[in-house]
């Protein structure tokens, strides 16, 4: 309150000088003890606002969610896969890769032999942008993008397996112009929640899964590796069917799954 | 204690430190275009503003006069870092909206100002009603300005919609305007205006040069 000032502009040198030190090294200390505290919190937070991000890309695919958990507390990470090596390519930048306009472009897609075009698609990308779901560690789900020809549209959505690839953890479809009330069946938890648990390949490596219906005949013999179809929607559960096969099998991802199942992913 | 009172009070309009020492402008513009972000801003620069002032006025017998403004800012700036840090712990988003504004409260005259002016000759307790008063004083006309950018350019304060969007079916077609950084100064100064009118009335003897003291 009174007038210090006399007294205290006449401080020796030396005290000014320990007084700033011991002011200075106070701040110092309190500030590296917050920025150390807080960090783990910090990067908590910036963990979560990526996946939140990549959540947000996956939003187009709802129903992922329910079956995966809450993704909030999983890592996901996106991967571009070399479709015929299996192996992940770094020079593809996931978040813009469009599969469908990378199949137009005849530089980054090669066309399918008719014989083995079960989804119906003529042309296909090199490349595919598969998402692993971890929470540390080894992946826990690969999600796989998947598109095909149905009865009168182009299906897409997205398959869910386990982290060896083997096991069928959900079915999506995200995007399809399927006849409203028929077609459209593939998309109703009815017939969605069928696919949870199938396997798709038996232990010689077999591609097994698909989709029964009536004109396939009698079922495979092991309820493991199929779906019913839905009576009255046969064209359109039948191209579920083939487009889960030719994307899970040698054209599509399965080099990529093959790795996975020996563990290449750990 | 009524001087604890007047030190808290006074710088609520009588001599708010925007709207009449104009004071601590820059951030005012920036922070201002939602009532969520002024009120965050407002809530950060107090906190630093009453620690500053109690560690000031503390420290105030011991702290050299050769190097006392060096000190100040060495207290204000590591005060504003851990601000700064717990923001980005614990409101995350906000910290990313409110970007560098928070780091620059280092930089807000309003603080260095009270340090300087009045934690250095008054007592603890005094200083902190002073922090606190011009850090309410400040949060006030902030949420003000932000309240009314809020409402004219997203129908909504705080997110609560109150004016129903054309795009929405509604009315109301926002004033894009006050989105913009000029519309702040608009309105600071509609609101340096108002609180100089509400001053008069307030102070009988109209006060002297104590405003617009930069």
């Amino acid at each position: 309150m009174s007038e210090p000032t006399t007294p205290r502009s006449r401080r020796s040198t030396w005290s000014t000088l320990l007084v700033s030190l011991a002011v200075c090294l106070g701040c110092s200390l309190v500030v590296s003890v917050a920025t150390v505290v807080l960090r783990p919190i910090q990067l908590e937070h910036r963990r979560a606002a990526r996946n939140a991000r990549l959540a947000d890309i996956l939003g187009r695919q709802p129903a992922l969610k329910e079956l995966l958990g809450d993704l909030t507390t999983a890592s996901l990470e996106e991967r571009v896969v070399d479709l015929a090596t299996g192996a992940f390519v770094t020079d593809v930048e996931p978040a813009g890769f469009d599969p469908l306009k990378a199949a137009a472009e005849p530089s980054t897609s090669r066309a399918v032999p008719p014989e083995r075009d079960l989804a119906r698609i003529k042309r296909q990308a090199l490349h595919g942008v598969v998402t692993l779901v971890s929470r540390g560690g080894a992946p826990e789900a690969l999600i796989v993008p998947i598109y095909g020809r149905g009865y009168g549209s182009i299906i897409r959505g997205s398959i869910a397996l386990s982290g060896d690839g083997n096991t069928v953890i959900g079915l999506l479809i995200s995007d399809h112009g399927e006849t409203p009330g028929i077609g459209s069946e593939i998309t109703e938890e009815d017939w969605t929640s069928l696919w949870p648990g199938k396997k798709v390949r038996d232990e010689s490596g077999k591609l097994r899964l698909h989709v029964v219906v009536e004109e396939t005949g009698a079922p495979d013999d092991d309820e493991a590796f199929h779906v019913d179809g839905i009576s009255g929607a046969t064209r359109s559960t039948e191209g579920v069917g083939h487009m889960v096969q030719f994307w899970l099998g040698d054209d599509g991802y399965g080099p990529f799954l093959a790795r996975a199942r020996e563990g290449a992913l750990r | 204690m009524s001087r604890l009172t007047t030190a808290f009070r006074r710088p609520l309009l009588e001599e708010n430190p925007v709207s009449v020492q104009l004071l601590g402008i820059c951030s005012a513009l920036a922070v201002t275009k939602s009532l969520a972000a002024a009120l965050v801003m407002g809530a950060a620069l107090t906190s630093v503003l009453v620690a500053s002032n109690a560690l000031i006025s503390l420290l105030r017998n011991v702290i050299p006069h050769a190097t006392r403004l060096v000190l100040q800012i060495t207290i204000i700036a590591s005060l504003v870092i851990v601000t700064d840090q717990v923001l980005a712990a614990f409101a995350p988003k906000m910290s990313e909206q409110l970007s560098i504004f928070v780091s620059l409260i280092i930089t807000n005259c309003i603080i260095l100002g009270r340090a300087e002016a009045f934690a250095m000759t008054h007592g603890v307790g005094e200083s902190v009603a002073d922090g606190l008063g011009n850090g309410v004083g400040y949060t006030l006309l902030l949420a003000a300005v932000g309240a009314v950018r809020e409402l004219l350019t997203q129908g909504a304060v705080l997110g609560f919609s109150l004016l129903p969007l054309t795009k929405d079916g509604g009315w109301f077609e926002p004033l894009q305007i006050l989105g913009l950084p000029p519309a702040g100064f608009f309105l600071i100064a509609l609101f340096i205006w108002l609180t100089r009118l509400l001053r008069q009335r307030l102070v009988k003897p109209a006060p002297v040069a104590s405003g617009a003291a930069r």
